[in-house]
């Protein structure tokens, strides 16, 4: 399938200069895109690139201001009625996944049926279990996917199973459809899929396109559809900048054109920090200290962060890497073994949040709405939270200073727009996790634990956190990064501590450090992505 | 659920050498977890069981008597009702505190129609399920269209028409309502049990049937646990909230019918007190059965359970005190045991694909 170039197959969807203009914004600008019967389409963009607003003009969600769309050859009247199209069915899976997790599998596999149905006779009100069953059972094998208590609420299966669920659902219904021809599409499916999960999802889409089947696969994820897709359209500003075969094409590239950088110039921001530190580390001192520590799957745990290091964490899920900045910010007991912070002997009993934040520790926690901050509250309230009693006097808040000061962090931290009085949840989730850095930065901490802090975030914001990350370490604060985003770890670290079952087994240093190695070493023991399921 | 020999595969499922090679729990471990499964959803049985031998051993010459028996069942249909009723708002997310409330003002419409008014019973009983109606709908339409909280919406609605009983009552008990409707519901028996204890089952029943093989059951469901799930899924989302909204307040008023005929009277404030229990009935039934889901069965069950520890607590000479105990605690019993039981679930089902990536090392 690899072979695929972009000049096989016939023209599937075929989009021609599309406007769509919102309050004055071209979020689509003259953008010509056309997809190929039986291609994996990749579409790649940073937030606000317009590529959204693409697949919602494709599910008909928006009408185009001005362009038109042709499916399987024919005009279609816009915006699109999915319904209507006679030879072509479109199908989507979004970001959540449209999955109820209290619900069974097979309730949220039949969930379009049951929400659909419309009694004729008595018996057309019950639900068929039986054949449900059979259908379900025949399409999970049918794609080999080893799932078997139908019963079991969503809920309860791995993200992996769950996003083969979703997608396998997608193809039923175009299954059923009974169209000829189809467009399946994925939008950033792979979002909370650790990354050596992924692989056996990339086999499930190879495995549904075929000469009538094309696949658009949405993602922020390069290195994703690099491997995945045959071709890649790139997104910017609102425009359809290029399509390329993935086969000759190279990440770097690809994000050069997202990002409008001129060649070389991201790599080369990235050496100039590194090399800028790495002079200091030399004569630097400890900030964290773990010596055999073990906490319920952590086993042994021995590692430390000097001054002005950034250093990765890395395993398979499971392994114990996702656990370490919690047991050093005192919300996971200590149960055996010697943790020590900037000097200071932890013992696990007088150890908590509140203790840490006193010896300079800060934690930006993976889950942004539900741990990092409050959606519902301000952008002002968030980041003014911890560094409250800075402006408190006799009991009186100066709310004046405190938001003139938060402002400001919003700008050094490049929060858009760097307007407090929004609620957090209106951000886009770069731009939170911007304003959620800012909160802990100013805290000036000794040393920053980070969990998955670029996931979900455009590739703009990600280069954006990064350069804060750098230039925390740069100010002498000790960096732990706890990520399954290995290209994350290449790019920030100077070295990383890799976890086989619950213990350390090795570190990669700077010269080492490559996603290869990173991945071998996280299979070190554990040898088969597939046991993961 | 379904069987094991489903669960492993049989001819339908992947092939044993596959599924070995793919990291699949082994049949042994599967079994296990069904046993504990079905202790689970028959927990409540037990413990009723357990309830019954003791206050049998107990009171041998009073508790286990076919005429005390016949008391239990035939005196909490009125409860019956009310918390079937609620089940199905309770269903869909949305809390109904009214029911109670919508209960004590329809039997008095029974009331003040039939035994002051001297309007034919049949008619009295129309006009009170309209009623009770018309109060599920005024609670759907604030909740739904003005977007008020359920809970604030009802608690409001409820205590409004709490107020509207007293008032046309004289806050007194109005009594001589028709034999016409008092005979069918509590003097004629079937088995020595009256009539109303059979009309609970014939709903317990009609709502088990719709729960667990309709279409619509299944679309309650999806709405109250992912409402942007379900409308996407197309759902009309906002159709079954009015729907159930409007059905919890005809049940509640088919519990004031009941309560009419139970008692021959309408009291303006005895029946108040039943909110609670047709609450923890409801959320004890979610424990047993289908653990996790509001169930038919499981409310009727819990009603009866709850009674039944509560008729051999005053045998042995408890006060009346003792109901609000028993409720009140069954109440934070069940809604505590499914949040660890659910807890419970999520770990070993996280343990098991540890397990899985394990077993492959």
């Amino acid at each position: 399938m690899r072979g695929t170039g972009p000049d096989d197959g016939a023209v599937l969807v075929e989009a021609t200069s599309l406007v769509k203009v919102f309050g004055g914004v071209r979020a689509l600008d003259r953008v010509s895109v056309d997809i190929r019967l039986g291609e994996v389409r990749g579409l790649v963009g940073e937030n606000g690139s317009g590529k959204s607003t693409f697949i919602k003009v494709l599910a008909g969600y928006h009408k185009p201001d001005a362009g038109t769309i042709s499916v399987d050859g024919e005009p279609v009247a816009l915006p699109i009625r999915l319904e209507s199209l006679r030879t072509t069915y479109i199908a989507f899976v979004h970001q959540d996944l449209g999955l109820v997790g209290d619900l069974s599998v097979m309730e949220n596999f039949f969930a379009r049926d049951i929400a659909r149905a419309r009694a004729g006779s008595v018996r057309e009100r019950f639900v068929p279990r039986r054949a449900y069953r059979r259908h379900l059972r025949a399409c999970l094998d049918q794609y080999r996917i080893p799932l078997h208590d139908l019963d079991q609420p969503v809920g309860e299966l791995t993200p992996l199973q769950r996003a083969m669920v979703a997608i396998v659902r997608a193809v039923d219904e175009i299954g059923r459809s009974g169209a000829a021809k189809s467009l399946l599409v994925l939008d950033e499916p792979t979002v909370y899929l650790p990354e050596d999960q992924r692989g056996m999802l990339y086999g499930l889409i190879r495995d549904i396109v075929a000469d009538h089947n094309s696949v658009l696969l949405v993602s922020h994820d390069i290195d994703e559809v690099l491997e995945v897709a045959d071709t890649i359209t790139i997104f910017r500003d609102g425009k359809a900048i290029d399509t390329i075969a993935s086969s000759e094409s190279s990440r770097r590239e690809v994000v050069e054109m997202m990002v409008g950088l001129a060649p070389g110039r991201v790599e080369a921001m990235a050496e100039k920090a590194r090399s800028a530190r790495a002079a200091t580390l030399g004569s630097a001192e400890r900030v964290v200290e773990l010596r055999h520590v073990s906490s319920g799957a952590m086993t042994d745990a021995t590692l430390q962060v000097r001054t002005g290091e950034i250093v990765g964490l890395a395993g398979l899920v499971g392994s114990g890497y996702e656990v370490v900045p919690r047991i050093i910010y005192g919300l996971l007991p200590v149960a055996s073994g010697a943790l020590e912070i900037c000097g200071n002997p932890v013992t696990s009993r007088g150890h908590s949040p509140t203790g840490a934040i006193e010896l300079g520790v800060v934690l930006v926690p993976r889950d942004r709405i539900r741990e990092g901050g409050v959606g519902a509250l301000t952008v002002n309230e968030n980041v003014f939270f911890p560094i409250r009693s800075r402006f408190t006097r006799r009991g009186v808040v100066r709310w004046k200073d405190g938001w003139s000061w938060v402002h400001d962090q919003l700008v050094k931290f490049d929060v858009r727009p760097p307007d407090g009085a929004r609620e957090l949840s209106t951000l886009s989730g770069g731009n939170q996790q911007k304003a959620i850095f800012s909160k802990w930065s100013q805290m000036q901490p000794k040393l920053m634990l980070l969990e998955e802090p670029t996931q979900g975030v455009d590739v703009g914001a990600r280069l954006g956190i990064w350069g804060f990350i750098r230039e925390a370490a740069s100010g002498g604060a000790g960096v732990l990064v706890a990520s399954s985003d290995y290209e994350e770890l290449v790019e920030l670290c100077d070295r990383v501590v890799i976890f086989v079952a619950g213990s350390v087994v090795t570190e990669l240093e700077r010269s080492e450090l490559s996603k290869q190695n990173i991945l071998n070493a996280c299979y070190a023991r554990a040898n088969a992505t597939r046991m993961e399921l | 659920m379904i069987k094991t020999d489903e669960l492993v595969g049989g001819d339908g499922g992947a092939s044993a050498a596959k599924r070995r090679r793919i990291g699949v729990p082994q049949p042994g471990r599967l079994t296990r977890a069904t046993g504990l499964q079905f202790l689970e959803k028959s927990a409540l049985f037990v413990v009723w069981i357990l309830v019954i031998l003791v206050f049998s051993l107990l009171k041998p010459g009073t508790y286990p008597t076919l005429s005390n028996a016949s008391t239990i069942l035939g005196s909490q249909s009125t409860l019956l009702f009310l918390a079937l009723g609620l089940m199905i708002p309770l269903t869909v997310g949305e809390y109904d505190l009214s029911v109670a409330y919508n209960l004590v003002f329809s039997s008095l419409v029974i009331g003040v129609l039939n035994s002051e008014g001297h309007v034919n019973i049949g008619v009295a009983i129309l006009v009170s399920l309209a009623v009770a109606a018309a109060i599920g709908v005024l609670n759907a339409v604030l909740i739904i269209y003005v977007g008020i909280d359920s809970f604030v919406a009802t608690l409001g609605t409820g205590t409004f028409f709490g107020g509207m009983a007293l008032w046309i009552s004289g806050s007194n008990v109005i009594g001589g309502i028709s034999n016409s409707l008092v005979t069918p519901i509590i003097i004629d028996k079937l088995f020595s049990i009256p009539l109303e204890f059979y009309y609970g089952l014939a709903f317990t029943v009609i709502l088990w049937v719709l729960y667990r093989f309709t279409f619509l059951g299944q679309r309650l469901l999806f709405v109250g646990r992912n409402r942007d799930v379900a409308k996407l899924s197309g759902v009309r989302v906002n159709h079954v909230r009015f729907w159930a909204l409007v059905v919890s307040g005809l049940f509640a008023g088919l519990a004031g019918v009941v309560s009419a005929g139970t008692s021959g009277a309408a009291d303006p404030t005895a029946n108040i007190s039943m909110l609670l229990p047709a609450f923890a009935a409801v959320f004890l039934g979610a424990t047993t059965i289908t653990p996790g889901r509001f169930n038919p069965w499981g409310t009727t069950a819990s009603v009866y359970f709850l009674v039944s520890g509560i008729t051999g607590l005053e045998l042995v000479g408890a006060g009346t005190f003792v109901q609000q105990l028993f409720y009140g605690g069954a109440l934070i019993f069940a809604v505590a045991l499914s949040i660890l039981a659910r807890r419970r679930r999520l770990l070993s089902a996280s343990r098991a694909t540890e397990a899985a990536a394990a077993a492959g090392r």
